[in-house]
């Protein structure tokens, strides 16, 4: 389902010189894995189940040295084990949502089955998804691929190319304007591209929570939002969610943005999808049912003025003469 | 008593299936990875179950669950969680009993895996 808004994106026709130097080009478009346990066999196994498979692994044999890792290795996927001597998966996960690419790479806990707490705790802390242990080996990869497709964001790190070779489609969603973000109403975690926050004019903040974005919608729409997201939990609603709105803008014009979303299917379910501006758009279209408007009057002048024996209406022939 | 199989052969056909062509036999390296692992660990159990200390007992015995997961002793894998357990709820009655339970199944594990890569 997602694929679908992607495919919209990625129509858009992007003007590859406009692209934005920023990003850096020479990106692996190879998913990157830290593994973090203190069993040598596991973090073994993991590198020769998920190394042939495409992903690039980084082993750490404890939560300290992991931590050390996250920034410099800048992982996709840290793969935690939960029960490690000295820091455990639980404070390194904590310290990890503290850092600046720990707060946004995805975490999936590796757990014994006998302990759904554990889980739990995990999800609070921030964890994206879990795996259990002994490791399902042929499933891993799957598991893994799952956790990154079902991140638009990380769909968009991870794109496919445009056919044209031309330039990623984060480019083509940055020069459309178009932010993406991702909803766990579980853990009220918001993640979101730098367009998003620009667009409901929040700054970075971890965690962001679905309070905090609600607060930029205008008062007068807000409650339709939260009653939109309300009916979207309790399964009421659509599978996916379209929603227009006014948001409060810092010194200018109020904005009108447009939020589509989907349904992603993780071990919860979680909302995804992209903000868009459309501010000018409505801005257009309402200059150009002005025009239309205009465009109808002129035709009417211009009959009445061919055609002055079907002229029944004096005003508006006077008003062309003043013209 | 029996907690399960010595060595569930599923676990290891999943780790051949995992070797790639020309790359050192990951199945040998892990089956020596468990021995030396596997020996440390019940050093560290007995030494933990002498001095009571339940919190390492209970480190111990789960990383000799998970080591001994990978290799599908299942067996050795129960009476660790067990002992786990015991670790947890910070009750060392019967351990050495477990323990004891621990060294056969190891012993029994071990023995079956040389088999296995003599195959």
């Amino acid at each position: 389902m997602l694929g679908l808004t992607v495919r919209v994106v990625v129509g858009i026709d992007v003007p590859v010189k406009a692209v934005d130097k920023q990003i850096p080009t020479d990106r692996p478009d190879q998913p990157r894995v830290l593994v973090v346990d203190d069993d040598q066999s596991t973090r073994l196994m993991v590198r020769e189940v998920l190394g042939p498979a495409g992903f690039v692994i980084e082993e750490a044999d404890g939560g300290k040295r992991g931590l050390e890792l996250i920034e410099s290795f800048r992982p996709d996927i840290v793969l935690l084990d939960i029960l490690m001597p000295e820091m455990d998966g639980f404070a390194t996960l904590r310290s990890l949502r503290g850092q600046d690419h720990g707060s946004r790479c995805h975490v999936v806990m590796v757990t014994g089955l006998q302990d759904p707490g554990a889980v739990e705790t995990a999800l609070e802390l921030g964890a994206t998804d879990f795996v259990t242990k002994p490791i399902n080996w042929g499933l891993l990869r799957h598991r893994l691929n799952y956790v990154l497709r079902s991140s638009v964001e990380q769909q968009v790190h991870n794109s496919d190319r445009p056919a044209d070779g031309g330039e990623s489609l984060e480019n083509a969603l940055r020069l459309a304007g178009v932010g993406t973000w991702q909803w766990d109403p579980k853990t009220d975690h918001v993640t979101a591209s730098d367009r998003f926050l620009h667009l409901l004019g929040l700054r970075r903040r971890k965690p962001l929570t679905s309070r905090f974005a609600l607060a930029r919608i205008h008062r007068s729409d807000r409650e339709r939002v939260r009653r939109a997201l309300r009916q979207w939990i309790s399964g009421s609603g659509e599978d996916s969610l379209e929603i227009a709105f006014r948001v409060f803008a810092r010194g200018g014009p109020d904005r009108v943005v447009r939020v589509r979303a989907e349904a992603i299917q993780g071990d919860a379910l979680g909302l995804a999808g992209i903000i868009e501006d459309i501010s000018e758009k409505e801005d257009l279209e309402r200059k150009f049912h002005d025009l239309q408007a205009s465009a109808r009057r002129i035709r009417n002048l211009t009959r009445d003025l061919l055609d002055p024996a079907d002229d029944d209406d004096a005003p508006a022939t006077k008003e062309l003469h003043l013209e | 008593m029996s907690k399960g199989q010595t060595i569930n052969p599923q676990r290891l056909d999943e780790i051949r299936a995992i070797q790639r062509p020309g790359a050192a036999n990951l199945l040998e390296r892990i089956i020596r990875l468990f021995e030396e692992e596997s020996a440390v660990l019940l050093l560290q159990l007995e030494d933990a179950i002498e001095r009571s200390q339940t919190e390492d007992v209970r480190a111990a015995a789960h990383k000799f669950k998970s080591v001994s997961g990978n290799v599908g002793a299942e067996a050795l894998s129960a009476w660790c969680l067990e002992l786990e357990q015991k670790g947890r709820e910070g009750r060392l009655e019967g351990s050495n009993e477990i323990l004891e339970e621990i060294r056969n199944e190891h012993d029994k594990a071990s023995a079956a895996l040389t088999t296995e890569l003599d195959r």
